[in-house]
């Protein structure tokens, strides 16, 4: 079917035909089954790849064992020390050492308890008689 | 000859060697087109990073010059011809693949893989259109060029076109570029059109966290699918998974900078200025420029729309229901489509953040059509 002219010149036309040759429709239906093909392979593998990572995970690192368990019952453990030890490089932004990490003893407790006791007395309400 | 006819012989010698001698009217419309790229890409916004040297480049390669001086990108052993073989010989393409990779997270299509699906669904187009360039007597080759505009990737139209229809090649990275950039104008009315309310504010499950060792297997694993498969992709994807190897396994981190960042934007550069500059009226404006520009249109509907549909057909089967909009990012212009169809999901409920699961069929559409080009290259090569 002639669908344009130009100056006695044929610009294009509409056929039906190659649709029907190898290099037609055979080959977008081949084209599109291919990239079918293709990324559901690759969803099958996105799929199974946490499972193979598991899988080869457990097959290299060995089981961790509990720290926890053979410290006392006064000791901190290498995780908390850790976390200690970044959140004070986190605070003080510039070199330092720190020489100790302890747990509060009662006597520290006490301490403590007396500047409470201290701060709250200095705020202390004159009291108004009721009326 | 008394000294005004000498001034006026001289000023009409010079007139001979200024443009305007040669300028014809499809020179002009061409400049204006060019202007009109840059109005868009810089007071629209439409793709800036695209348009401007696109629209640059076609009023440079609309300004005439004497038959004498090798200036434009088709005379032999000019500057911009030298320039111009990066797009002729297909080599700008695969090194904007190296950076599109360096830049991709893959992470969310990892962690709902059939996502995956609507990318390739939206290959549709490609092939539908194939189909329509060859009922309109384009040969085979320029079919393939041509249908691959509705993968929605220029590089890879680029790429393709050079490979099969190296005449075809300014009108397919113009039609294939434009079309890019319109994608916020021709993508929300089907994607509207094709889905209800409810499909609409349909939410997805949030995404899994994905391991760094997954993000690395799994380049070299999509790789070796892809390509074994349809080896015509391997420049393409080769350099894509390259790309994305060296972002994940954190070893090569300035490489992946590179590639991501000077290296992409030099090479997007060129790419832009280049195809503008080679649509010189006398080449470009032709009758079958406009069928292409028309094939073009339709083969992004297409695929929007294959993308849309495939995403309804699987909820049909699926027990956790998908928004069926995602279907529309399966169109792989990254990360434009996407964007698309966050706004579209926005337009229904504010709350519901659809981006991020819209990459995930976005950077399949990238693998997709790549594949769809390296299995036309291959079959219609021959």
């Amino acid at each position: 079917m002639l669908l344009a002219m130009e100056e006695n010149e044929v610009v294009f036309e509409f056929t039906l035909d190659p649709i029907w040759h190898d290099y037609g429709l055979p080959m977008a239906v081949m084209g599109m089954f291919v990239v079918f093909v293709v990324l559901g392979l690759m969803v099958t593998f996105i799929s199974l790849l946490p499972r193979i990572m598991a899988l080869s995970s457990s097959a290299t690192v060995p089981p961790a064992t509990p720290i926890d368990a053979a410290l006392g019952d006064d000791e901190i453990s290498e995780e908390l020390m850790v976390v200690i030890a970044a959140a004070v490089a986190a605070t003080l932004q510039t070199p330092h050492r720190i020489v100790q990490v302890r747990g509060l003893t009662p006597a520290d407790q006490g301490w403590s308890l007396r500047g409470r006791t201290l701060h709250h007395q200095s705020h202390q309400v004159p009291r108004r008689d009721p009326k | 000859m008394n000294a005004l006819e000498y001034i006026g012989s001289k000023i009409s010698d010079w007139f001979g060697t200024t443009a305007f001698p040669g300028l014809e009217w499809g020179n002009a419309i061409m400049i204006v087109i060019g202007i009109g790229f840059i109005y868009l890409a810089i007071f629209k916004h439409y793709e800036p990073l695209l348009l401007v040297p696109i629209g640059f480049g076609v009023i440079v390669g609309n300004i005439p010059t004497m038959a004498e001086m090798t200036l434009s990108v088709y005379d032999e052993g000019s500057v911009l011809q030298y320039l111009y073989f990066g797009v002729q010989k297909g080599i700008y393409p695969p090194l904007i693949f190296l950076g599109i990779g360096a830049m991709t997270d893959f992470s969310t299509m990892l962690s709902n893989p059939k996502l995956v699906l609507l990318g390739a669904a939206a290959q549709l187009g490609v092939f539908l259109t194939y189909l329509g360039a060859l009922t309109l007597t384009f040969t085979p080759q320029e079919a393939g060029a041509i249908g691959i505009i509705g993968g929605a990737d220029g590089p890879t139209a680029i790429f393709l076109a050079s490979r099969l229809a190296p005449d075809l090649l300014g009108a397919i990275a113009i039609a294939a570029y434009s079309y890019m950039a319109l994608v916020p104008v021709i993508q929300p009315p089907i994607m509207r059109m094709l889905t209800t309310r409810e499909e609409r504010l349909i939410r997805m499950r949030p995404s899994r966290i994905v391991s760094r060792q997954e993000r690395i297997a799994f380049p070299i694993a999509a790789f070796l699918i892809c390509t074994l498969f349809a080896p015509g992709a391997i420049v393409l994807i080769g350099m894509l998974f390259f790309g994305n190897l060296m972002k994940e396994c954190t070893v090569t981190d300035r490489l992946a900078l590179t590639a991501r960042s000077a290296m992409i934007d030099i090479v997007t550069i060129l790419l832009g200025f280049c195809v503008g500059a080679s649509t010189n009226a006398q080449h470009f404006l032709q009758a079958r420029s406009i069928l292409i520009f028309g094939l073009g249109a339709v083969s992004f509907c297409i695929a929007t729309a294959g993308g849309v549909l495939f995403a309804k057909a699987m909820n049909l089967v699926l027990r956790e229901k998908i928004n069926p909009l995602l279907g529309a990012a399966g169109v792989s212009a990254v990360p434009d489509s996407a964007r698309v169809v966050q706004m579209v999901g926005q337009q229904e409920d504010s709350t519901n953040f659809l981006l991020m699961h819209a990459m995930a069929p976005n950077v399949a559409g990238v693998i997709g059509s790549a594949v769809a080009a390296g299995m036309l290259w291959s079959q219609l090569a021959k």
